[in-house]
């Protein structure tokens, strides 16, 4: 006969439980005997029956003495937590801030990681970038020719789908026009419709496979048409571009998500791109203008390496170049985010190093508040070890102690976990305008990063309680109760070693945040080789740039602009193309490099209170075409290495002076050799120089003067030291994170070494009394209970130094220009840490040395 | 010391009354008959645990039986200070019920 299976397996387990192997042969006997009396099925429901009839029982049993020891394991602690108030603050307090800290760091890194993760095809999805040689070594850059991406469909096999990309042309806005509503706009794309296959941008009305086939169509996102129509549906509307193009409305998709890497917001067909940079003749068919971004999707299945190498082949198949030299590679989509450095294009990306350095420096402030709340429980543990020795004398056995030890300290975190979470949502807006991201926190639709948060949570409170818990629970019971037990000297070398630990991450932070901050400086204040401020740029819009002389004229009768003079961009990275430069006995050079061209107008180099060494700068006395005259920066000049430049021919003019050399680039790059051109056609940007007086009436009578020759654009201006202080933004945010990452490192060890000090002061509350009363002085005693401490943080202080010199120094190297790495910062970073410590540890010895003696001995 | 619960009782008479056959089966069993309704397993040995604990119970001997595939039949007898404890009930239920006939029930029900 056989008896219920899974009853069996029940009644093993609480036949275990009660130590009485015999309740389940019980079963078995009874069950035996009645299917012999009943039958089987009697039986069989007699068994189960009898079963449920117990089970309430068994649970009662199983569950009640756990509950009362958990009920008492819970009393202790809250009278722990009550007796030791400013201790039980310190640890908990210090458990929030390092969770609130990593969790921001979680979030942030969160965010980068997103990057692009929304395409479907996203394994499938590459981009062409193209390896070019540049100087000595070889250069990347995302950008392909406009018929790559026919011919890599036609002749590769396995690329099932091509499609270009460029944004606003060569020219930084957009001008558009709806009714009389009008618009810059910096997002306007042209692309193919195949963009819409690859990448998963959903559309809200419209079609995506036929929205982009008429030449004229565009394709807006949801912004775009709730800012142009409001309510009106906007599909078939025509919007006016740049005063010269219709185009009609057939798509609107939803905005693309800021954690994208390409971004727009209106797209019209790629084809269109001809006629906004009609400098460039008819080039649609070209294999070498490198202008555009041009992505793939790969066939399933296809082989990559394979595909790479046929990619690669591509442009010596069309042009007389090494194929070691010129080449495209492929770039999988995803890695675009994060894994593209140095590559040669005006992207915002972020950076894989940045997110290795925050995840450490977010440990590193856990680990130390974890380090605090061991620290502090060790040393209350001469308080506690009665506790246990009386647990253990009752019956408790060792794996018991633990498990009461770590629900403590995970208790601490659980709370803490609480409050730090309430701090994120309540300071999210804070962080998102200091690191410039778009960080969200749903309670709902993150089920996951809630877990993540409980389950950080969680580790950090079995770590900081896994010492106090070993330590503790290891006591050995008649010691302790018979009175041998101290908080003895062996303890005293672990938490000097976790106070070293601390200091050590806290002042490597604060070193760390020195040099950044003081990079920073040097940045901004870095001569650039002309002079940034009281310098107003205006774009050149329709007649401005036609009638530029008549305007400049116009300008200069005002009375507080100083000079004007136009340019092809902005000097934050004022290059308009990249090329070879034929000069007089160039014939007998054999290294190779590559000029920058930039293209300026007349008094520019006044204007922007440039120098010139040799020579003159362009004159409009000697009016001369584009291409004749040069002028170039000394950097070309020493490599040129003519000692007279001024007067040798060059391409098919002469060079006619030398400009002391300026920073035309962010100071992440050198300065280059540097070509200046004077060339009307390309003029895009007006600089102009006012006086510092009466700011506010000269930009009205700039707007003013603008709009009287060109009424259909808006007036747009910018300072132009505020336009170059945005190229720094992404070490600018790094720095304000780590500033705020170094206070509250500081700040959290800063809050255990007070913890501790109460404790020494307290502990050490009657030999103080004593050496009073036998005539020490105040001064002498704070220097015995403080100098313990201070010498450990200056211990932290030199050893962190070696550490961040290393670290510091490779950071730096990103840098063209940057400052020295002296000893200054560090021995700044170090009296910082060391007068923080120092107010920290005296506020309690200052408290023990003044104390009356009677107090602490009158109960001996 | 404390005093005996009703159902510590009961199951330490049981099992002196059984004598040499106080096992699980039997005394389960007993005691239904005793208080006329399922006293079951979960009741049985969440108290003999207790006892067992307070060493009123010692397990007295092991025994196979075929039918119980292996698990062994455990039989109990009362410790010597079982006995006190149930010597002190029974003084106790005395005391208690001393000077109270039958009869009052009689009276009551009627």
């Amino acid at each position: 006969m056989k008896s219920p299976k899974i009853g069996g397996w029940f009644l093993r387990i609480f036949a275990r439980y009660f130590g009485a192997s015999s309740l389940v042969g019980d079963f078995l006997e009874e069950f035996e005997e009645r299917t012999r009396a009943h039958g089987y099925m009697r039986a069989w429901g007699w068994y189960w029956g009898h079963l449920f009839k117990s089970f309430p029982v068994f649970l009662y049993d199983f569950i009640y003495w756990r509950l009362v020891m958990l009920r008492n394991y819970i009393k202790i602690s809250i009278r722990n937590i009550k007796r030791h108030k400013i201790h039980s603050v310190i640890n908990i307090l210090g458990l929030t801030m390092g969770l609130a800290c990593f969790f921001f760091i979680f979030l942030w890194i969160q965010d980068e990681l997103s990057y692009d993760r929304f395409n479907k095809n996203l394994d499938r999805l590459y981009r062409v970038i193209l390896e070019y040689p540049k100087d000595t070594q070889s250069a990347f850059t995302s950008y392909a020719a406009p018929a790559a991406a026919e011919w890599l469909r036609t002749n590769i096999p396995e690329i099932e789908e091509a499609a270009r990309f460029r944004i606003v042309a060569n020219r930084p806005q957009i001008l558009v026009k709806y009714n009389d509503k009008q618009f810059f706009e910096e997002r306007f794309g042209f692309g193919d419709a195949e963009l819409f296959d690859l990448f998963t941008f959903p559309f809200l009305a419209g079609d995506p496979k036929t929205a982009l086939s008429n030449p004229n169509s565009i394709v807006i996102s949801e912004n775009i048409a709730c800012r142009y129509f409001g309510k009106e549906d906007p599909m078939g509307k025509v919007l006016h571009v740049e005063n010269e193009f219709d185009f009609i409305v057939t798509g609107i998709m939803k905005n693309i998500p800021h954690n994208s890497h390409l971004q727009f917001d209106s797209l019209v067909p790629f084809d269109n791109i001809q006629s906004f940079m009609p400098e460039y003749g008819e080039f649609l068919q070209r294999h070498n203008l490198h202008f555009f971004r041009t992505y793939i999707k790969v066939r399933e299945n296809a082989s990559i390496p394979e595909l790479k190498e046929k990619v690669s082949k591509y442009l010596s198949i069309h042009f007389d170049v090494k194929e070691s030299e010129w080449r495209h590679h492929l770039q999988p989509v995803k890695e675009i985010h994060l894994h593209t450095r140095g590559m040669k294009d005006l992207m915002k990306r972020g950076d894989i190093r940045y997110i290795y350095i925050f995840s450490l420096a977010g440990l590193l402030i856990l680990l130390v508040a974890c380090i605090n709340f061991t620290n502090l429980t060790t040393a209350l543990s001469c308080a506690r070890a009665k506790e246990v020795g009386m647990r253990k004398v009752v019956g408790a056995c060792r794996f018991n102690l633990i498990g009461q030890f770590f629900g403590e300290s995970v208790l601490s975190s659980m709370i803490a976990l609480i409050v730090a979470v309430i701090f994120v949502f309540a300071s999210l807006s804070a962080f998102n305008s200091m690191t410039g991201k778009h960080l969200t926190l749903a309670l709902f639709s993150d089920k996951l990063t809630f877990f993540g948060f409980f389950l950080i949570a969680l580790l950090t409170g079995l770590l900081s309680g896994s010492y106090p818990a070993l330590f503790l629970s290891s006591i050995q019971p008649v010691r302790i109760l018979k009175g041998v037990f101290v908080s003895g000297k062996g303890k005293g070398a672990l938490r000097k070693t976790l106070v070293v630990a601390q200091f050590f991450i806290a002042a490597g932070l604060i070193v760390c945040t020195v040099i950044i901050n003081r990079q920073f400086s040097f940045m901004q204040n870095m001569e650039l080789g002309f002079e940034k401020e009281h310098i107003i740029t205006v774009k050149l819009n329709g007649n401005l740039k036609d009638k530029f002389d008549s305007v400049k004229e116009e300008l200069l009768r005002e009375a507080y602009i100083v000079n004007a003079a136009a340019s092809s961009r902005l000097l934050t990275n004022a290059i308009d193309w990249v090329g070879d430069f034929n000069w007089e006995g160039k014939e007998n050079r054999e290294e190779r490099l590559s000029f920058s061209y930039a293209t300026v107008g007349y008094d520019f180099i006044e204007t922007l209170g440039m120098q010139i060494v040799q020579g003159r700068s362009f004159s409009k006395d000697r009016p001369k075409k584009p291409n004749e005259e040069f002028i170039i920066n000394e950097a070309a000049a020493r490599f040129m290495n003519l000692d007279m430049p001024v007067g040798t021919k060059a391409n098919n003019g002469t060079i006619i002076g030398v400009v002391k050399d300026y920073n035309y680039q962010s100071l992440h790059n050198e300065i280059k050799p540097l070509i200046l051109v004077n060339d009307p056609e390309n003029f895009q940007y007006m600089y102009v120089r006012i006086s510092p007086e009466n700011i506010r009436n000269t930009i009205h009578s700039i707007e003013r003067i603008c709009r009287e020759f060109e009424p259909a654009f808006p007036f747009e201006w910018h300072f132009l030291d505020e336009a170059l202080d945005i190229q720094y933004r992404s070490e600018e945010q790094m720095g304000r994170l780590f500033n705020f990452f170094s206070v509250f490192a500081i700040f959290i060890a800063c809050m255990g070494l007070f913890g501790l000090s109460l404790f020494i002061a307290e502990n050490r509350f009657r030999e103080i009394g004593i050496r009073k009363v036998l005539g020490a002085s105040i001064s002498s005693l704070i220097k015995l209970t403080s100098k313990e401490f201070v010498e450990l943080v200056l211990l932290a202080n030199f050893i962190s130094w070696p550490v961040v010199y290393f670290a510091m120094k490779r950071w730096l190297q990103n840098f063209a220009y940057r400052t020295q790495l002296s000893l200054l910062p560090f021995l700044l970073a170090g009296f910082m840490v060391f007068i923080i410590s120092v107010l920290t540890v005296s506020f309690q010895s200052i408290r023990a040395a003044t104390a009356n003696p009677v107090d602490s001995l009158r109960y001996e | 010391m404390k005093d005996l619960t009703k159902n510590e009782e009961i199951l330490l008479l049981t099992i002196w009354q059984l004598q040499d056959e106080a096992y699980g089966v039997r005394i389960r069993r007993r005691i239904s008959e005793l208080i006329g309704k399922d006293f079951t397993y979960g009741n049985l040995y969440s108290a003999l645990n207790q006892l067992t604990k307070k060493k009123y119970v010692t397990k007295n001997r092991e025994e196979s039986v075929p039918v119980r595939r292996g698990w062994q039949r455990i039989y109990y007898e009362l410790s010597p200070d079982g006995m006190n404890a149930l010597k002190r009930a029974c003084e106790m239920n005395e005391k208690i019920w001393a000077g109270v006939t039958k009869h009052v029930f009689k009276l009551k029900s009627r």
